[in-house]
């Protein structure tokens, strides 16, 4: 027997996190990232990768949890010395924490206002925002996760894993609009690939993160 | 904002990553260099023989040689000259000469098989020329290939086998194939490959014979596939060699993706397996089909 439509539980339940201090977001991102891998007898080489990522975000006031989805595509190398490494594609998926570093938003009253300070939440950023008016609205952090990827050798069939482990600085810039923010991050990543000795690659994500729980102010967040 | 340091730092990694991402597409020097190769092709056999397949093996010849191979660095052995005796001095004679920057390639076309032994383990061999019995004394097994191939000191090695069940005999791991090793009548399965790829990442599992630290291994046909050679294509147009033969003598024309001028291993394997699939399979019956395989692994080498 149906009583409530999943849309009017989700609804009721993203009225109730506020009371228990979560905010629960999602995020729609791009990752550009350089890959770095290299082969036991063959010396590095470099391949541009890109990812897209969809992320479930729950966040407490003094950390954050997050589910990623997402696909991703990485060039072949070049052909210098006649070899090169294989491009692939295909999908991934990460859990990641994440804690404030610093903050540069405007809090509610009672919390610093200039300078920086402590803060998490978008919530509480976004309430404190629309109070200021004015100053930078934005704040950092750093996070790190672990991810499990599933790629296939481009113009080929064949398909392997491989987990990852990584760690991101990340900037969280608000937008006019209160529930909506701007996240750049700067992910290092290392691949644990048993075709290769080593692989990792740095970048750069920038993602438009969407909050579903009311803004509210918060004392210290 | 700005007047934050650490924020300008973040903004500096950025911009420096922008800057570095152009130079990840320049294009360098694809030349494989110094470069070897053995291609041994039979048909004279004595049961079964075949129409093509030493054909086959002097038409590569003349392919590698405009292609940059020269003898004595060149060797192709037809019929009677392409024993298991000869193969075994001529890489002999390879490995005192080829150094570890160098390029070598093997390349055989002929009879394959794929047996299986009382413990239910198959085992792929392809058969040089026997003047005894085609199955006598020209038999090597997959693993005894890659024992020979070994004995080269190249770090780039390619494999070419233009026979019956070759797919058989190249590692499985890294890369597991989505294409079934029997592809009459069983379709590519991605979601399955991705489950076996993610047991196999843990179960450590390297099964086959040449695994791709080894070798990158091309395959006519998989390890339960019969392949074939042909007089004329269904339009009429002659062939005359082993259908991979056919289309692999094609890629200096047609499958140089990226017009660098050079082929690699997954250039020549795409177009091959593209052609096989739209000149042949969609109008055999199910049992005839087959398809090119090539092995795992992070490489890809320039061929030619």
């Amino acid at each position: 027997m149906k009583i409530i439509s999943r849309f009017a539980l989700f609804a009721i339940l993203v009225s109730a996190v506020p009371a228990f201090s979560i905010d629960i977001s999602h995020s729609l991102s791009s990752r550009g990232t350089v890959v770095i891998s290299r082969l036991e007898g063959f010396h590095y080489k470099t391949q541009g990768s890109n990812s897209i990522e969809l992320a479930t975000l729950l966040e407490w006031p003094s950390w954050g949890i997050s589910g990623i989805l997402g696909i991703h595509g990485t060039e072949a190398t070049n052909l210098d010395g006649g070899w090169g490494y294989r491009g692939y594609e295909g999908a991934h998926a990460r859990l990641q924490v994440e804690f404030p570093l610093l903050s540069g938003m405007h809090f509610a009253e009672g919390v610093s206002t200039d300078g920086f300070s402590a803060g998490y939440s978008a919530g509480g950023a976004t309430g404190s925002r629309e109070r200021s008016g004015s100053g930078p609205r934005f704040r950092t952090g750093w996070g790190g996760g672990v991810g499990a990827f599933v790629s296939r050798y481009r113009e080929t069939n064949l398909l392997f894993f491989y987990p990852s482990a990584y760690t991101f600085l990340f900037l969280d810039y608000l937008t006019a609009y209160p529930r909506v923010r701007i996240r750049y991050s700067v992910p290092f990543e290392w691949y644990f690939r048993k075709d290769l000795a080593s692989s990792f690659s740095i970048g750069l994500s920038i993602g438009l993160v969407y909050t579903w729980t009311n803004p509210i102010n918060k004392e210290g967040r | 904002m700005n007047s934050n340091p650490f924020l300008r730092l973040i903004l500096l990694i950025l911009v420096a990553i922008l800057f570095l991402i152009p130079f990840l597409s320049c294009s360098l020097d694809p030349d494989p260099g110094e470069r070897y190769a053995i291609v041994y092709g039979v048909a004279q056999y004595v049961d079964y023989p075949l129409a093509y397949s030493a054909d086959d093996a002097r038409a590569v010849g003349a392919l590698l040689q405009s292609r940059g191979y020269s003898s004595p660095n060149l060797i192709v052995r037809t019929d009677t000259e392409a024993t298991k005796t000869n193969l075994l001095l001529d890489i002999n004679d390879i490995a005192t000469k080829a150094k570890p920057d160098s390029l070598f390639l093997f390349y055989f076309s002929g009879h394959g098989v794929q047996w299986t032994r009382n413990d239910g383990s198959a085992h792929e061999y392809i058969f040089l020329y026997d003047p005894v019995s085609t199955l006598y004394n020209g038999g090597i097994e997959d693993s005894e290939l890659m024992e020979l191939i070994r004995k080269v000191p190249s770090k780039r090695k390619v494999v070419l086998l233009d026979s019956c069940n070759s797919g058989g005999s190249m590692g499985d791991f890294p890369g597991v194939d989505a294409i079934p090793p029997d592809y009459r009548g069983s379709k590519i399965d991605y979601l399955k490959a991705a489950q076996k790829a993610f047991v196999k990442y843990f179960a450590n599992v390297e099964e086959g014979d040449i695994p791709y630290t080894e070798a990158v291994v091309m395959a006519a046909g998989g390890a339960e596939e019969l392949t074939f050679e042909a007089d004329n294509d269904f339009n009429g147009v002659p062939v005359a060699h082993g259908l991979f033969t056919f289309y692999l003598l094609q890629t200096p024309y047609y499958a140089d993706r990226n017009h660098d001028g050079w082929i690699t291993t997954l250039e020549a394997y795409q177009y091959i397996r593209d052609q096989i699939e739209k000149n042949w399979n969609k109008y055999l019956s199910s049992d005839k089909v087959f398809l090119p395989r090539i092995s795992g692994g992070p490489l890809d080498l320039v061929i030619f």
